[in-house]
Formats: C-alpha cells, structure tokens, sequence
C-alpha cells in the first residue's frame, strides 16, 4: 500500500498546479507555505482515497475468506 | 490583569482575576466556541485529556467578552526548549490528534506553536482554546508553517543529528527555520519521504515566495479539499511517527548503579530522611533540582505532590519521562534545565516566556549531590549557590559533600583548588544568610551530610 500512495504523491507533486488560496489568519501563514500545500494537496488527497480503496478491497477479500472459513 | 504572553490573538486573551485565570473570548469568537460546543468537539478533546479543561464563568468578569471561561490551572508552564524528545514528539502527535479530530467537526486549529501545549497531568495538554475555530473552506491549513518549525523541524534535528538541537527553540521562538533545519540535517534524510516534503521542498517553496502576498491576484482558486487536508495531517504524523530514536550516550544515567561514592546504607538513609523531611514540610510544590532519572523526586511524587525534576542531561529526563508516563503517573514533570544557565525571560519585552524564578517559588527544594557541581565544577561561590536556593525555595533539603568524598576528588583531578571556602564550616555560614538551618543529619558510611533549610523570610 505504501509503494503506490507514494508514487502517487510524487506524480501529483508533478502535475498539479499551486492553489492558493485568501489567508484571513492573525498569524502568517506564509506565502511558500500556502503555495506548497496546494501544490502537494492533489497527492496528498489521492493517497487518502488510493487508502480508502485499498482498504474497502483488503476488506472485500477478508470477508469472503471469514465467511469461506466460517462455511 | 492580563497575562503578559497573551496578546497576538485577537480573538481571545488571559487574564487573572484574585489568583484565578481567566479566558476573555472576544465578539469574533463567539460562534466558533458555539461550534466548538455544539460539535461535540470540546467534550471529545476533554475526555480524551487533549484539551485543557473549562467551566464557563461569569462574561461581566471582563468588559467586552463574548463569554468568559475558567480553564484548570497548570500547576509548571513548561516550555518547549525544556522538554526531552519524547516530550516534543507527544505535544506534536497531540497537536496533529487535535486537528485530525477538529477536521471531523469541521473545525481547524488556527495555529500549531508548541506554546499552545503544555504538560498538565504528566500529558501533553492543549492551552489555547481560541485556537480553534470553523473550518474555513477550500483552505490550506494556515498553521502548517508553525507546525513544521516548532515540531517537525527540531525533532528532526533531535533524531538525525544531536539530541541537544532541541535547545534551537530557545533561540527561535517562532520555530526553528526550515532552511536552517534543511541545511543542518544530514544529506541521508533527502530520502525520507515526511522530511524531504514537509522540511526541505517545503523550505524551497517558502524561500521560493518569500517576497510574494499571500492571496496573488489572479483566477480564482480550486481550493484545497477536505481529503486534501486529512492527507496532510495523515503525512505530518506518518513523519513524526517514522523518526528514530536520538543517538548518543547519557554520562548521568548511571550514575545511581555505579553507586562507588554511596554505601547502601548511605543511600538508604538518605532515602529514608529525604522521605520523613517531604512529609515533615508537607509541601503543594516540589522541585529537584539536578534530579538525574527522578529517583528522590518520586518521593514526592508518590505523595500526589506536584513535583518538577529538572536536569541538564535530555536523555535522563526521556528516560524519566518515559517511566512517568507508562506508569501513568500525574504529579510528575521531568525537565531540561542547567541550573547554571536557567531559562531565561524570553520574547516581547522578555516577558512572553517567563524565567524558571519567575515559575516558582515552590515550597520545597530538593538539592542533593548538587552543591559541589555548582561550586566546585562551575565556580559558583557558596554564598551564591544559597541564595539561588533561597529565591527557587520557601524551604530546601540540601546535601553538602565534603572535599575528600571521591565524587568531589574526581571533580577536582587535575585542577587548581581554589576553593578554600568550601568547607562544611563555609556552607552553614552560607545557609545561615539565607535560611534557618532546621535540621541536619549525617549520612551513615559517608562524610556526607542533609539539611532541612526554611528560607528566613518565609518565617520572619
């Protein structure tokens, strides 16, 4: 699981464009800081559902092998 | 009267009140500690002992607050410079707790400092509960920064390169740069994913907008999404997580095991008379200075006794406070501190951080095998040495060693003795300006010998 949410960090490192967005904060958030989390947002966000996925699937398979042994 | 480091945040400041603190929640804050209420989330960080606990009091307390709220007093404000590893790195996965539970009530933090943090009940304890508001939508997080220079970036440097880099938070009060932090780690780390994104390209993107605004003008944003936040706290406490354990070698550790300079008898009279003195003064507050792992401290401790183990070694306090918090004790608090340079006043006006004088006094000072390592091993005279008690202390439990025990002859291998004032003769005369000198026993097996001191002014 670790190998393809980390490809996918990087690829989305790659291809997604900076996002900044109104900082209405009282302490700075600072201007590189707001840029590189839009730019790693992408990644971070498809490693959370590549999660989601992997774990809906790894829970797939573990319930059929409970009921298989079960039956 | 307001507290001296409560003024940044204009949505709320502290204030005491006839020896009670207060926390002033301004008009713009209102509908977030109604969300914070409503949400849940306030009971969830409460039960989960995340978040400082509060009552609500009367709003007429301060003019012109929304309401009023009566936090738990904390019996030690620690600061971040003053903890071990271990310490830091529990306040940080505590921080990164709070904000992944404030995203599922669709709350943020609006900072991330490890001011806001504090050991309160041996645990890592959030303070400012203004900090917390309403998710601001399509947002990156806006204390992402300070979450990065005041954890990420000295745990790194505490695990990758010295242990004693922690001490960089005394200098940098907003956190520890992330371009000094990039620079100082070793060239192995470019390689650990956490570190190489949230320290090093995240260093670049700052020195890379460095002159930018933060909201350039131009198209309209696609924001940053929900998932896109979870994943980036989920990522900060994977790095955190997958830091190793500094390296290095404590010299203090052992210093109890070796026990060449004590007999057992020795040491358990020292023991037994540390114990009945504790329970003789019955005080709320102890401190052991030069505690080494907390061994005559928990005498205190196990009497429910707020008790602060301060030692200069960081790997004697993670040791202590590894023991302390797998044993789930409370009254515990083991800190960083070199009694010859204690922490100093530090921030606006050298107010904002307070010296260890201004924490204290506590009631009863414990200061065993600790005297000849400040006069002997720094060349602090003995009349000073107690009057530094004397302003730590309302009371003091004190051992002098005499020149011929060989903890003292090993100091003084190799050097001029210039101390011909250090004699037990010259440390009574010393503890006289001071203190009244209650009780003193000699330890058996050993030139050794125990004060119970009462500070004069507590009794005059």
């Amino acid at each position: 699981m670790r190998k393809p949410a980390v490809f996918i960090a990087l690829l989305g490192l790659i291809v997604i464009g900076p996002l900044a967005g109104p900082a209405q904060a009282y302490v700075d958030p600072g201007t590189g800081s707001f840029v590189f989390q839009a730019l790693i947002g992408g990644a971070l966000a498809a490693a959370v559902a590549v999660k989601v996925f992997w774990t809906k699937i790894v829970g797939v398979f573990s319930r059929k092998e409970r009921s298989s042994t079960e039956d | 009267m307001r507290l001296s480091s409560s003024f940044r945040d204009p949505h709320g400041f502290m204030f005491e009140r006839d020896g009670i603190l207060y926390r002033h929640v301004a008009e713009e804050h209102r509908e977030h500690l109604t969300r914070l209420t409503e949400s849940g989330l306030c009971e969830r960080l409460f039960a989960d002992g995340l978040l400082i606990p509060h009552v609500e009091a009367d709003p007429a307390l301060s003019p012109g607050a929304a309401a009023v709220l009566m936090p738990e007093r904390v019996g030690f404000v620690s600061y971040p410079y003053e903890w071990s590893y271990s310490q830091l790195r529990d306040a940080a996965l505590a921080t990164l707790r709070i904000q992944a539970l404030a995203l599922e009530h669709g709350m943020s933090l609006r900072d991330a400092t490890a001011y806001n943090v504090t050991f309160h009940r041996g645990l890592p304890t959030f303070l400012d509960t203004t900090s917390l508001e309403i998710l601001p939508e399509n947002r990156p997080w806006v204390a992402y920064r300070q979450f990065c220079q005041h954890f990420l970036a000295p745990l790194a440097l505490m695990a990758y390169r010295d242990v004693r880099l922690g001490q960089l938070s005394r200098i940098h009060l907003d956190g520890v740069p992330l371009d000094l932090a990039s620079g100082l780690l070793p060239a192995r780390t470019a390689a650990k994913l956490g570190i190489a994104m949230h320290l090093r390209m995240h260093a670049r993107s700052q020195r890379r907008h460095e002159k930018d605004a933060v909201w350039p003008d131009g198209p309209t944003p696609r924001g940053f999404s929900i998932k896109a936040f979870h994943g980036l706290i989920a990522s900060l406490r994977r790095a955190v997580e997958a830091l190793p354990e500094p390296a290095g070698a404590s010299v203090w550790r052992a210093y109890y095991s070796e026990s060449d300079h004590y007999t057992t008898e020795a040491l358990g009279a020292k023991q037994q008379l540390v114990n009945g003195w504790i329970a003789r003064c019955s005080p709320a507050t102890v401190w052991d200075l030069g505690a080494n792992t907390g061994r005559f401290a928990h005498l205190a401790s196990q009497r429910g006794i707020a008790t602060t183990a301060f030692d200069l070694d960081p790997f004697c306090v993670e040791e202590s406070y590894r023991e302390a918090r797998s044993a789930g004790i409370e009254s515990f608090l083991p800190l960083v501190m070199d009694l010859t340079n204690p922490s100093p006043g530090l921030g606006w006006a050298n107010v904002e951080r307070h010296t260890l004088q201004a924490r204290g006094p506590a009631d009863l000072v414990l200061a065993l095998a600790l005297v000849h390592h400040l006069s002997i091993g720094n060349n602090v005279p003995l009349p000073m040495v107690m009057e530094d008690l004397a302003r730590l202390g309302r009371a003091a439990i004190v051992e002098f060693i005499p020149k011929d025990d060989p903890k003292v002859v090993q100091l003084l291998h190799g050097r001029e003795d210039v101390f011909g004032g250090y004699t037990q003769d010259g440390f009574e005369r010393a503890a006289r300006s001071y203190f009244d000198l209650a009780t003193r026993e000699d330890l058996p097996g050993s030139g050794r010998a125990l004060y119970l001191l009462e500070r004069r002014s507590v009794r005059d």
